[in-house]
């Protein structure tokens, strides 16, 4: 069956919002499209009018303003890996970007696009949550923002409106030192994860004041485990002893609720959540100079 | 029309909406070197440069690539004039079918073109998004070395010579 629609270039976010009221749901908005253009060939998704993203301009920066980093919706996972030395939180999201997929689908996959696509498994999620982050959405009633948790509604659903647009995802840079980490398992370099854990520590004057630890893969949108980042939260660099990871590890196992599907089993993933929390835990902890690490 | 500039050539192409990349070469430009096999971004073998980046060109539509720059197999080097990394290639025995084979040769061009002195597993992660059902993976990656070799020394044609 031969598949065909019609063409739209918008030159203007607003005009891209109006395209997407005139048309409606069979329009789509078409970002780097590896994700989309694969569930139009399918059929999985119908599409009347691709509205093309590529071509407008001030979406795809990556900006660092006092207090944030602006990621616009547009910048690809290659950006993103091309961004580490902006920050160390950077540094833990181009780590992820780099091993998603593969160099030639980097270059095009959109950092919005992978948002907007709302796979359990994307990599990306579980880090956006663990580090605070939120969304800059626009839509025919103009802007709002969300945050990631809550951005982030189902398997492949969003909290985003029929019209709406993802713009911008923007990752807080606190005052004092914030080191992040992300941790899965996965058969292949190439290949999704089919667990993973996302752990962000800040620490100041030698304590840690904040610790958000999210799990992705093991249930529709990533889990926070909220006891785990208790038992770490407030704690003094220096007392941070092999214990109280193990202890924050531990409460993974009891919020994860994974799935059995061809890529593994229910039982081996929420297993193998406490130990990613637990490495995820160790490598921030680390970087930023606890003993533990 | 749409214009973009191929193989260094400006080229107006009268491209479908709902044209993909790879289709749109080999049908308007007869640039049967854009080997499409998977077609889901997974297999590498549809690789060609798009403004200096490696991409599947099988997940770009047509209209996305207005306006850019792309090269493909065709113009890196032709049977009197080959590429060096199409000399590595022959010299490494880098393909046993060959089907897959330009789709590792711009992959591997567009990363020495940014690491132009790689170490052996750098070569082998870098040609991780290309799959070759022949199994010629170790002669592949030394293909890719040798390459690396070539360019630094100039591009000179052969170490046989």
């Amino acid at each position: 069956m031969i598949r065909q629609f019609d063409y739209l270039r918008p030159d203007s976010i607003d005009a891209a919002i109006t395209m997407k009221s005139r048309h409606g749901e069979r329009a789509r908005y078409w970002a780097g499209g590896t994700d989309l253009m694969l569930q139009w060939r399918r059929g999985e998704v119908m599409v009347d009018h691709c509205i093309d993203l590529t071509h407008l301009t001030g979406l795809d920066g990556i900006e660092a303003f006092p207090g944030e980093i602006r990621i616009g919706a547009m910048a690809t996972l290659d950006d993103l890996d091309r961004a580490t030395s902006m920050h160390p939180v950077m540094e833990a999201l181009g780590d992820t970007a780099r091993l998603m997929c593969t160099k030639q689908t980097r270059t095009l996959a959109t950092v919005g696009g992978n948002m907007c696509n709302a796979s359990p498994g994307a990599d990306l999620s579980p880090l956006f949550v663990a580090l605070e982050s939120h969304c800059l959405i626009q839509g025919p009633n103009g802007r709002r923002e969300v945050s990631m948790e809550d951005f982030l509604t189902g398997v492949n659903t969003t909290d985003l409106g029929a019209e709406e647009l993802l713009c911008t995802i923007v990752v807080p840079v606190p005052q004092a030192r914030r080191e992040a980490s992300y941790r899965r398992v996965a058969r292949t370099v190439v290949d999704i994860a089919l667990v993973s854990a996302a752990v962000s520590l800040t620490a100041d004057a030698g304590t840690v004041t904040d610790a958000r630890i999210a799990l992705g893969s093991v249930a529709p949108i990533p889990v926070r485990v909220t006891e785990g980042e208790k038992v770490l939260a407030g704690r003094s660099l220096d007392d941070i002893g092999a214990g109280h990871l193990e202890e924050a590890a531990g409460h993974a196992a009891t919020v994860a609720r994974p799935i059995s599907d061809v890529r593994a089993g229910a039982g081996y993933r929420a297993r193998m959540c406490p130990v990613l929390v637990r490495r995820a835990l160790a490598d921030a902890l680390g970087r930023l100079g606890g003993h533990e690490g | 029309m749409i214009r973009m500039t191929v193989n260094g050539r400006t080229v107006d192409l009268d491209a479908k909406p709902h044209e993909r990349l790879c289709d749109l070469l080999r049908r308007a430009l007869g640039l049967y070197g854009v080997r499409v096999s998977c077609s889901e971004g997974e297999c590498g073998s549809c690789t060609v440069i798009m403004d200096d980046e490696p991409v599947t060109s099988c997940l770009v539509l047509a209209m996305q690539a207005e306006g850019r720059e792309i090269v493909t197999i065709e113009g890196l080097g032709n049977e009197d004039n080959l590429h060096p990394i199409q000399e590595a290639f022959i010299e490494e025995q880098g393909f046993q079918c060959a089907f897959c084979t330009p789709g590792f040769i711009m992959a591997a061009k567009a990363f020495l073109d940014e690491n132009p002195d790689p170490t052996e597993a750098e070569a082998a992660m870098a040609m991780s998004g290309n799959i070759c059902r022949c199994g010629a993976y170790p002669y592949i990656v030394q293909s890719v070395m040798n390459a690396a070799a070539r360019l630094r020394e100039g591009g000179s044609v052969s170490n046989t010579g």
